[in-house]
């Protein structure tokens, strides 16, 4: 088993995973007792979640109260060093020499720079879901106000988010919709802009690829992003500032590329290409800019001022349109070929209509969709009989047919389509809304002829198609030739593909007319020609198209840069190849007129925020201190231990079965036996707990700690930073200083006390230099704040008004030390249980709570330094009770190299649990095993037939008297004392002989109910008794926790004692002996002065002689005599006061 | 303009209450027993009224006779000493001093004429938190049944303070 | 040492009772001992009489101090400049100090806080009892270190009156008899011879009948 055995060398640190109550206590304990602990928590804040809960706990505190000053203690303390957002990969090794690898996962926040302030989560417009009972937080975010560390950090699960891998343009969707959530309008349309220049057409014609994609498809609905688009460029538009940005042009560089076509590809390109700074000349055939925007797109889905607008908007000043003209050469345009172009992009677009190869296709009334609507969006309608056949089931063709509609002189539209119902390959949306607005739709059809008469068409020929893919689904379709029907029209429309019109152009193509370039450069066979949209995919979307556009733009660049002649490399200076232009940020708030409606914001927070940190660049711009960096990558290190504890805050707790898995352990079990603390690996314990069972968990960590310390018992203190503080200043000549921090304690202090009234009240008191609200005194933060105060108005006493001080007093002390001031000149308020919890709606609460800070004030003005008494630790430790949670205990310090005193009052040992019964198992827990070793330790002295008489003393110093029957008196020292009898009748005798109390079941109360379960009230004084009768596992883990405190004190060779003891003034003294019959300690004493003169290691400070010596010679020295009545004088001052 | 006017000799004061006087009461409480008690009760979120206010000390046994008295002549309107119980003192014994010293100015103040029954010791372990916000209350009815100390200055509201 | 005890708070009213400004003066040795007349004691019967004056609408301005012996005049000069401007002193010494003061300041009124109560010993904490009356010519080496002028309700030299029951007085049983007392001593150092001598009368021109004593040393008078 390795319990207790020594290796030589090996490290003095241990590693814990974990950083809830056990993981905490464990650390505590350790650095306490002596080791190096390193603390390895894999969420961004320690603490775990129980930290982060505010629920309500036995004792009244919730979780965040009890913990947030243990979290603070670690953090400060020398010897523990937290890694947070870190994953345990690898343990390796052998026990006393672990190699541990971690991995330290990206923040996405640069701890060096965060200064906690919170901005970015103010502007962070991405809420996440909470779990059950906790807050909701934003993407980016601290855990908790107190959080340590206090820091932010992102939650990002980078390519998570459907919706945005979907998109070919490549528009930051979830960071569009979480601003539009936030009511941000500007910034939505800005984010979105950057990657889609035309937000208002694409809001109306985008096929939306992101919908299909969306989570939230499969719940309720996808959200509904186009519309979102094309409210938000409405938006904007319809403000009365010019807030569309204008693009501006770049300076500098003289190249000259031609971009072919003024289609949405041909568009961005050109954009891109000028701000990148060259010289675009934009041809296109038409009249007009658009493409398919404007010649295919008809106006009722894309009204003309949408689109005209935006390509305005679009294009930056000097950029040279050539329009109506068409390239027939585009080759020739190539400088190379004598033209005056260094590159040119040949996006023309698809606009030959497919032939379907049936007879009667060249008569008079057929078109191609492709030609009727570039001429009926060109002028004029096309003149079109009064009945209009539409074939084909495509955008295309429900454009073709829903203008056929429209046009004068049309009485009825058809559109055939091969698919049948429910199957057309159309939005079915835009399908009912042309079956809606009229034309009637008929499916499975396939033509076979055109007829005519005269040469004009009077009707076409179908057979019925029975399938359209096969069974592997290639298209393969079916036709029943004997199913066949005739539909009359004036006019027929075939919609049934565009192939691209590029017989002149030189350039290698596929089938169907499509330019041949490459996949990833957008290259064609002639060098500096690249092509790009429909030209080259064939009919495709428009989000393609603008990614095409973009990548041509920088494939050009880069080719060009590569490839310029010298004399024009120079000529270039500054390239803008690179990151792109920041497109400006419109201001916000919103100006006149320009509102994001409740339901767009209520769309756009439909988004489930699936990726969490959307990257919309809010929170970037918002950090003062420029922490924000989403490059942050994973990194590892390798770290050297004695000895692991894993903590999981319980078996279910997310990432600890692969943890588990990863060290070798069982998840659900990893104690053997299942409940103790020790592991199937030697070296590594195991203290789960219990979810919100803090003190289970407590009593865990504990245990394993004392584990750990008895197997690395011999390199104690070896890697142990010793703590050192500034110099004390003797401020006994200064006049009072006074520091007064009033703490709100979250929600719980105030708004039932207005904290600051109580500032501004309290300012004004005599000795008062500094007054400042704290949201929380006891938390990392708040503890510095007083530090720099305490420094910045040399304050030499300080007041705390917060909680009750009793876990906390030690803190505030620890930071009167660091600050170079002694510690004992603190005096603090209970503004809390005593007044804003007791009296919250009475609007008495906050008067109550000036007259507590006054009265601490006026007790802090009359506080004197109090030197430190340094006490030596006897380091050995009685141990009362011999059975099998006596032993255990006794075992593990005797293991830790402490000398036991072992005390039974019967004359065996093993106690109740000499019968192991069947529950437990493991060799060496068996009281048999026990009690073997107990007698054969070196360093355990059994005392049987022994009783407790008497104890006197302090931690680390008390002098305990036993009555061994038949035999006399013993007397020994000890630096503890663990308690560790049954339940039973004599506790009452023993808790008088300790002065402790007992609880209401007659067992031993703990100090603190959940933080501190194995320890009594009183210093140095533990307990392993549970009072209902539990499992030897039970027993044994609590012994191992008693021990693990005891050797918090053992460990060190003194005590520094707390000095409040009482000091006689000779002068006045008259020797009367009142003090000395009256003290219950006997520490008064007439010395050889004939004096009174109280012995200070017995003194335990209650100021029963102060109150009783009738010359009044008696004081306690903490406090110079008369404060008192400073405080009442304070308090009841003729009109203050109540 | 006072509602309420008694006479009573063994007090040898006539009570007077102002409209608007709520009982001032200090409590004296010891640090272990009281202080957790009173630590206990704003857990639970007991109520009581928020004319108390406590000043802790060490022990109950080292509360000085002076100070209750001296209280008293500043105008407190009552005075709570909370101390452990019967052997339960972590002091061992100071309960007891301070239960005989109380008799004493119990004493006193009847003899001059306040009333010693603006004086009470109340004993009470850590748990008992219902009963540190019972005693709070009770006191602070009794002493609304006695009036306000005569001796209390006149004070001005919200003269400086809140 | 002399042990006094306090006067009742009603009594020590009505002393001062037609004075405004009045100076209370403790002292540092007996009766500080013995709780009476202590600084403690005098502040507390200070913060008594304020009260109760106030309460009477008639208050009444007390200034304290405390000096280590009031039956020294070297003591004594301490208290001229706090007695200067009041209208009247009350010592909390015991009788003596209570008359030292008055001569001091012959034209102020003194009063006494406390009643002196005996010579005596401490018994137990705040429990003291009377040895000794000052009779002037100590026997106590007849009665084995008893004193049965003192202890004896009855005075008796020459035995017990044969009245105790059980070893208390018959007088008050409350108290041992005395004679008990003296016969278990003198057996105990082996003196019972003692008893049969006849103690004849007592002298008591050595005590205080016949006036206030005296008593000087030439020896140490220079």
């Amino acid at each position: 088993m390795g319990s207790g055995r020594e290796r030589p060398g090996g490290v003095g640190a241990v590693l814990v995973c974990g950083s809830g109550g056990a993981g905490i206590q464990a650390a505590l304990d350790l650095a306490e007792s002596g080791f190096r602990v390193i603390l390895a928590e894999a969420g961004a804040a320690i603490g775990g979640r129980a930290a982060r809960s505010d629920d309500t706990l036995s004792g009244g505190d919730c979780a965040m109260c009890l913990l947030s000053p243990r979290l603070a203690e670690c953090a400060r303390n020398r010897n523990i060093e937290i890694f947070t957002l870190a994953d345990v990969l690898e343990v390796s090794g052998e026990p006393g020499r672990f190699r541990v690898r971690i991995r330290h996962n990206p923040r996405y926040v640069d701890p060096g720079k965060c200064d906690g302030c919170g901005n970015c989560a103010a502007v962070c417009p991405v809420t996440l879901p909470a779990a059950p009972g906790e807050e909701a937080l934003k993407a980016i975010s601290r855990p908790w106000p107190q959080a340590i560390p206090n820091i932010f950090s992102i939650s990002r699960v980078a390519g998570a988010a459907p919706c945005r891998g979907a998109c070919p343009a490549g528009v930051n969707v979830p960071g569009f919709l979480a601003l539009l959530g936030a009511g941000r309008l500007e910034a939505a349309y800005t984010l979105l802009r950057d990657r889609c220049p035309f937000p208002g057409t694409s809001g109306r014609i985008c096929r939306r690829p992101c919908e299909s994609a969306c989570r939230r498809g499969a719940r309720d609905g996808a959200v509904a992003v186009g519309d979102l688009e094309r409210f938000v460029a409405d938006a904007v538009a319809s403000a009365e500032t010019t807030l569309l940005p204008a693009a501006e042009g770049a300076a500098g560089t003289r190249a000259r590329v031609a971009v072919i076509g003024g289609g949405p590809a041909g568009l961005v390109a050109a954009r891109d290409l000028a701000l990148t700074g060259y010289r675009v000349t934009l041809f296109e055939a038409q009249p007009l800019l658009g493409g398919m925007l404007r010649y295919g797109v008809p106006p009722f889905r894309l009204p003309r001022e949408v689109l005209d607008r935006e390509i305005g908007a679009l294009l930056p000043p000097g950029l040279e349109l050539r329009t109506s003209t068409r390239v027939d050469k585009p080759a020739g345009l190539l400088s190379v070929h004598g033209g005056a172009f260094g590159a040119v992009f040949l996006a023309c677009g698809a606009w030959a209509g497919r032939r379907l190869g049936i007879p009667g296709e060249g008569a008079d009334g057929v078109w191609q969709a492709v030609d009727y609507l570039r001429v009926s969006n060109s002028g004029p309608p096309a003149p079109i009989g009064p009945g209009v056949l539409v074939i084909g089931e495509s955008d295309l063709a429900l454009d073709a047919a829903r203008t056929a509609l429209r046009a004068p002189g049309v009485r009825r539209v058809t559109l055939a389509c091969l698919h049948g119902r429910g199957e057309v390959p159309v939005d079915a949306g835009r399908l009912a809304l042309a079956a809606g607005e009229g034309v009637e739709v008929e499916y499975g059809l396939g033509p076979t002829r055109v007829n005519t008469l005269a040469g004009r068409v009077v009707s076409v020929s179908f057979r019925a198609c029975t399938s359209v893919f096969d069974e592997h689904g290639r298209y393969d379709p079916l036709y029943d030739d004997a199913a066949t029907r005739t539909l009359g029209a004036d006019t027929v429309i075939l919609a049934s593909g565009r192939g691209v019109d590029a017989a002149g152009y030189a350039l290698e193509r596929r089938p169907g007319g499509r330019l041949l370039a490459d996949p990833l450069t957008g290259a064609t066979g002639v060098p500096g020609i690249f092509a790009g949209g429909d030209a080259v995919l064939g009919p495709a979307s428009l989000a393609e198209a603008i990614a095409q556009g973009r990548r041509a733009a920088e494939s050009m660049d880069a080719w060009l840069k590569r490839n310029a002649p010298i004399r024009e490399a120079a000529a270039m200076g500054v390239s803008g190849a690179g990151p792109r232009h920041p497109v400006p940020m419109a201001p916000d708030p919103a100006p006149a007129g320009l509102q994001a409606g409740s339901r767009e914001v209520a769309e756009a927070r439909r988004c489930l925020n699936c990726g969490a940190c959307s990257e919309c660049g809010l929170c970037t711009t918002a950090c003062s201190a420029g922490a924000i960096d989403l490059a942050q990558a994973p990194s590892e290190s390798e770290i050297e231990v004695g000895s692991v504890i894993v903590a999981p805050e319980e078996t279910g707790a997310p990432g600890w079965s692969e943890l588990a898995a990863r060290i070798g352990l069982d998840p659900d079990a990893p104690g053997v036996p299942p409940e103790s603390v020790r592991t199937r690996l030697p070296g590594v314990y195991a203290a789960v707990g219990r979810g919100a069972e803090i003190a289970a968990a407590v009593t865990r960590g504990s245990a394993a700690a004392a584990c750990a310390m008895e197997q690395l018992a011999s390199v104690r203190g070896t890697l142990a930073r010793p703590r050192s503080y500034p110099w004390e200043r003797d401020v006994t000549d200064e006049e009072a200083r006074i520091g007064v921090f009033v703490c709100r304690c979250g929600h719980q202090i105030s708004p039932a006390v207005d904290v600051a009234e109580v500032c501004r009240s309290v300012a004004a008191l005599e000795g008062v230099h500094c007054v400042e609200a704290l949201e929380y005194s006891c938390s990392d933060s708040g503890l510095r704040r007083m530090k720099r105060r305490i420094g910045e108005h040399r304050l030499n006493r300080l007041v705390v008004a917060s909680c009750s001080s009793r876990t906390y007093e030690a803190l505030f002390q620890e930071v009167l030390r660091e600050s170079g001031l002694n510690r004992y000149l603190l005096a603090t308020a209970n503004i809390r249980e005593e007044c804003a919890w007791v009296h919250g709606g009475d609007e008495a609460a906050t008067r109550k709570a000036v007259d507590l800070v006054a009265m601490a004030a006026a007790r802090a003005r009359h506080l004197r330094p109090l030197p430190p008494v340094d006490l030596p630790v006897t380091a050995s430790a009685l141990v009362l009770g011999g059975g099998s949670s006596g032993m255990t205990a006794a075992l593990s310090l005797a293991g830790q190299g402490f000398g036991v005193h072992l005390v039974e009052r019967s004359g065996a040992l093993g106690g109740g649990g000499r019968r192991p019964g069947p529950e437990e198992g493991g060799a060496g827990d068996r009281a048999d095993g026990l009690i073997d070793r107990v007698t054969a330790h070196p360093r355990i002295t059994l005392h049987l037939d022994s009783e407790l008489r008497a104890v006197a003393g302090q931690a680390g110093d008390f002098t305990c008297r036993l009555n061994v029957s038949g035999w006399g008196r013993v007397t020994l020292a000890a630096g503890v004392v663990i308690v560790a009898t049954g339940a039973g009748g004599e506790n009452e005798a023993l808790a008088a002989k300790l002065r402790v109390a007992l609880g209401e079941d007659g067992g031993f109360r703990p100090a603190h109910p959940v933080l501190r379960p194995v320890d009594l009230v009183n210093e140095g004084q533990f307990f392993c008794t549970a009072a209902p009768p539990s499992s030897i596992q039970e027993r044994v883990l609590r012994a191992r926790a008693a021990a693990a405190r005891a050797a918090t004190i053992l460990s060190k060779p003194q005590l520094e004692i707390a000095g409040h003891v009482a000091s006689v003034n000779p002068v006045f003294c008259v020797a009367c002996g009142t003090c000395v019959r009256l003290c219950p300690y006997g520490a008064p004493f007439i010395g050889e002065a004939r004096k009174a003169a109280v012995q200070e290691v017995k003194c335990a400070g209650c100021g029963s002689c102060v109150a009783s010596c009738p010359r009044r010679a008696i004081t306690l020295r903490r406090e110079e005599s008369g404060t008192v009545t400073a405080m009442l004088g304070q308090l009841l001052a003729a009109g203050g006061g109540y | 303009m006072s509602p309420d006017r008694s006479e009573s000799r063994s007090e040898g004061t006539r009570t007077v209450r102002p409209p608007g006087w709520e009982p001032e009461i200090l409590a004296f409480c010891c640090s272990y027993c009281a202080s957790a008690a009173a630590g206990e009760a704003g857990a639970v979120r007991l109520r009581y009224p928020a004319g108390t206010r406590i000043l802790s000390t060490p022990c109950t046994g080292g509360i000085e006779m002076e100070h209750l008295l001296e209280a008293f002549e500043k105008g407190v309107d009552g005075v709570l000493v909370v101390g452990c119980p019967d052997g339960g003192c972590h002091f061992v014994e100071g309960n007891q001093r301070a239960l005989r010293r109380l008799e004493r100015v119990r004493a006193i103040l009847d003899e001059i004429g306040l009333g010693g029954g603006r004086l009470r010791m109340v004993q009470l372990s850590d748990s008992m938190a219902p009963a540190f916000a019972d005693h709070m209350r009770e006191i602070t009815e009794t002493i609304r049944a006695m009036g306000p100390n005569p001796l209390k200055p006149a004070r001005k509201e919200s003269a400086g303070r809140s | 040492m002399i042990v006094a005890s306090p006067k009742s708070i009603t009594e020590l009213k009505s002393i001062i009772a037609g004075h405004r400004k009045v100076l209370f003066v403790g002292c540092g040795t007996c009766v500080t001992v013995c709780l009476a007349g202590g600084e403690r004691e005098v502040g507390i019967m200070a913060y008594a009489m304020r009260m109760a004056r106030r309460l009477d609408k008639n208050p009444v301005e007390i200034s304290q101090v405390t000096i280590e012996r009031q039956c020294d005049n070297e003591f004594l000069k301490d208290l001229a400049e706090p007695a200067s401007g009041v209208e009247a002193i009350v010592s909390f010494g015991c009788g003596a100090g209570v008359q030292a003061i008055a001569e001091r300041f012959p034209d102020k009124p003194v009063y006494a806080g406390l009643d002196t109560q005996f010579l005596g010993i401490l018994e137990g904490q705040a429990v003291w009892t009377e040895k000794c009356l000052g009779c002037g010519s100590c026997m106590l080496a007849e009665f084995g270190g008893i004193c049965p002028i003192t202890r004896c309700a009855k005075r008796l030299l020459n035995g017990p009156c044969g009245g105790s029951l059980e070893d208390r007085c018959e007088v008050d049983p409350e108290k041992p008899c005395a004679w008990q007392l003296i016969y278990k001593r003198l057996q105990a150092i082996g003196q019972l011879d003692r008893l049969e001598e006849v103690v004849p009368p007592k002298d008591w021109s050595t005590a205080w009948y016949g006036g206030a004593r005296r008593v000087v040393r030439r020896d140490h008078q220079v």
